[in-house]
């Protein structure tokens, strides 16, 4: 591919995970609790383990994390 | 199972798993790296890593492939499915070394940012044999980054089954962009016919066994399918799936009804029918046993109560539930599935009809 | 009536006992040497591949980067189209009279001795040779111009016209920085050595006889542009005018180059 493509691609993929780096951290410290019970209570170890795949997914764990509010309530 | 996750729910049967895998992940590694450095006395420790890391993700993703159908040709080789996420996440982190060690070795220390590099490099994207096998490595290894990072039940739970499982099947993918990855990369250069049959031998090995275990399956689903429709057989909605001398006790028959499989177990004296498919991974309840009076599936030893396909508190999960009746001998199913958890009565066989049905051999 | 499933069936022989379940501290002993066995015959085979696939690869070209041996080295500096050192001293025997000169990482060095074409220069660099042939990677900021007058560099010598068949490689990797440092594998780490420098060779292989290297230049005697990059790594025929310089072979490209 030619290099602005490439230079797009890297800076887009830079952006997505910067973003999902500032989702994800407080979501595998609260959020992850409110969407499962589950999780409430779960170790760090845990929540260390779900960090990458909520920087990956990070839209749809904010969207199950707002889901979450919502149906809670303020 | 879903009550209180933890990072790895660790036990002895995963530890020995987990310490045989890294043994032969690092005696793997020493025999490739050793064997290529002292056979050749100009040999770099760098080129040597990076195929040594590569080859044995590739190997291990073959093991991580033919697992599953290994255990399906034979119940056997179950144990070796029971901790397969951690050959997974392990065949990632392999990947994970190889590709860092190549885009450092190939494309740091240049006039470009890094990946930048990787991706632009060799802009024959129009040829076959000159092809960017780079980028083909980069999607498998995002793909299997995916499959490590969703690995744990959290993301099972919270993805839902269906999304999981059609991720997780990315694994295809991911293969098919691997091999086509070290046919057009390395083997472009290294032409010794062994390593060409090496691939050639590793992805026959794989889709032969699951050609094979799926064809044992659908040998099994097809006739019952084609017979279903008799309306002779029908009984108030009712199908006959089988006699009750049929089941083994504590175990179960797996019959095909309306499209779906269905695990019906015998028990003390009584019959449950279940969806067959487990809700952690979809394994096999028919395939597992009653132990403890529950439905224990074969792969991950998750429990459910026969009357209800409820687990047993404080856990959660549900399976589907089928209304069944004993007449004589013969084993009635109805074909609707009843919501997850519904509690069905179980269909209770008398003295006579015991005596008369004792359960199968299982020898037999 | 459905037929039971016949992989309930599987295997045909199975004790009450043999059930597994991971979370139980033991395995069914039955089921246990099953697996030791399988896992057992799984690892032999993967130590017998790694063994094949460390042997089964081609022999490693004699190239060698001597990253730890820091040497001094003193000569005349010919800066196009790439730096090159014409030594002073030759040392006794078959050493080479010339080194192409790159600068660490994919870089060449023209910017660590800009301003001195046609002097006597010292410099410190670690050597990368293959097959008697030898390039200096300098090391930044020990080059310096010496006192008196500098030796010429010899003269190129026009052979003529003529077309040459071969692999565009990028001289530092393939004389020994990395190795293999040619090839589809390398492909991508030529294109950022050329691109950042490095001084690109075509690698001639001979019908008869060893394969030889000839350092490539654009028409006016520079260096080439980016134009080559998509051409680096795959068989390809160039043609242009070819120069002996001293104990070296010089092809300046001229026309397009085919893919083969």
């Amino acid at each position: 591919m030619d290099i602005s493509t490439a230079q797009a691609l890297v800076l887009g993929l830079g952006l997505y995970t910067g973003l999902g780096v500032l989702v994800a951290l407080p979501f595998v410290l609260r959020g992850a609790g409110r969407v499962d019970p589950g999780a409430e209570r779960a170790p760090w170890s845990f929540r260390l383990l779900i960090l990458p795949g909520a920087v990956a997914l990070w839209p749809l764990v904010a969207r199950w994390w707002l889901r979450a509010r919502r149906r809670e309530g303020p | 199972m879903s009550h209180g996750y933890k990072a790895v729910g660790w036990n002895r049967q995963k530890r020995l798993y987990d310490g045989v895998l890294a043994a032969g992940v690092a005696t793997y590694l020493l025999l490739f790296c050793g064997g290529m450095l002292l056979t050749r006395d100009t040999a770099t420790l760098e080129t040597a890593l990076i195929r040594d890391l590569g080859t044995c993700a590739l190997l291990l993703l073959h093991v991580v492939l033919v697992v599953g159908p290994l255990a399906r040709l034979d119940r056997r080789f179950l144990p070796l499915l029971y901790n397969r996420r951690h050959l997974g996440v392990t065949t990632f982190l392999l990947g994970l070394a190889h590709g860092t060690f190549a885009l450092v070795q190939y494309h740091a220390g240049g006039n470009r940012p890094w990946l930048v590099s990787l991706l632009s490099a060799n802009p024959r994207l129009g040829s076959f044999s000159q092809f960017p096998f780079e980028l083909l490595g980069v999607l498998a290894l995002l793909i299997l980054f995916l499959m490590a990072a969703t690995s744990h039940d959290f993301w099972l739970a919270n993805l839902g089954a269906p999304v999981w499982k059609a991720l997780h099947m990315a694994v295809y993918l991911a293969y098919a962009l691997l091999i086509a990855h070290v046919a057009l990369g390395v083997l472009q250069a290294e032409t010794h016919p062994a390593l060409a049959g090496a691939l050639v031998a590793g992805a026959s090995t794989v889709v032969g066994l699951h050609l094979l275990a799926g064809w044992r399956e659908r040998a099994g689903d097809r006739p019952a399918e084609a017979r279903l429709p008799s309306s002779s057989e029908a009984d108030g909605g009712f199908l006959e799936v089988c006699r009750l001398g049929e089941i083994p006790e504590k175990r179960a028959r797996i019959v095909t009804v309306g499209g779906e499989r269905v695990a019906v177990f015998r028990y003390d004296g009584k019959v449950s029918a279940v969806s067959n498919v487990c809700r952690h991974q979809n394994g096999p309840l028919g395939e597992g046993r009653i132990v403890g009076g529950c439905i224990t599936c074969p792969w991950h030893g998750y429990q459910y109560l026969p009357e209800t396909g409820s687990s047993p508190p404080p856990f959660a999960e549900k399976v589907p539930t089928y209304r069944v009746r004993l007449e004589g001998d013969r084993v009635l199913v109805h074909p609707f599935a009843h919501p997850p958890g519904t509690r069905q009565e179980p269909a209770c066989s008398d003295m006579a009809t015991l005596a008369t049905a004792p359960p199968a051999s299982i020898e037999s | 009536m459905p037929q039971p499933h016949p992989l309930a069936q599987l295997p045909p022989v199975e004790e009450e006992g043999d059930f597994y379940v991971g979370y139980y501290r033991q395995a069914p002993p039955s089921r246990a040497r099953w697996v030791q066995r399988a896992v057992a015959l799984l690892g032999l085979v993967a130590c017998g591949l790694a063994l094949l696939f460390a042997f089964a690869q081609a022999p490693s070209p004699p190239a060698r980067f001597e990253a730890s041996q820091l040497e001094t080295f003193e000569g005349t500096l010919e800066l196009r189209p790439h730096p090159t050192l014409w030594l002073a001293s030759p040392s006794p025997g078959p050493a080479p009279a010339w080194s192409l000169l790159v600068a660490p990482g994919k870089h060449g060095a023209e910017a660590l001795v800009a301003g001195l074409n046609g002097r006597a220069i010292r410099l410190q660099g670690r050597p990368i040779r293959r097959e008697g042939g030898l390039m200096i990677e300098v090391e930044p900021g020990t080059v310096e111009p010496l006192p008196g007058p500098a030796a010429t560099a010899p003269a190129r010598r026009s052979l003529g016209r003529i077309e040459l068949e071969g692999e565009i490689v990028d001289g530092k990797c393939y004389l020994g920085a990395m190795v293999p440092g040619e090839g589809k594998p390398h492909r991508g780490c030529a294109a950022r050595c050329i691109s950042g420098g490095a001084p690109p060779l075509l690698r001639v292989r001979a019908e008869n006889g060893p394969a030889f290297q000839v350092l490539l230049m654009a028409e006016d005697g520079g260096p080439l542009g980016p134009e080559i990059l998509p051409f680096v790594a795959e068989p390809v025929r160039v043609k242009g005018t070819l120069y002996r310089q001293g104990s070296r072979l010089v092809l300046a490209l001229g026309g397009a180059i085919e893919r083969l």
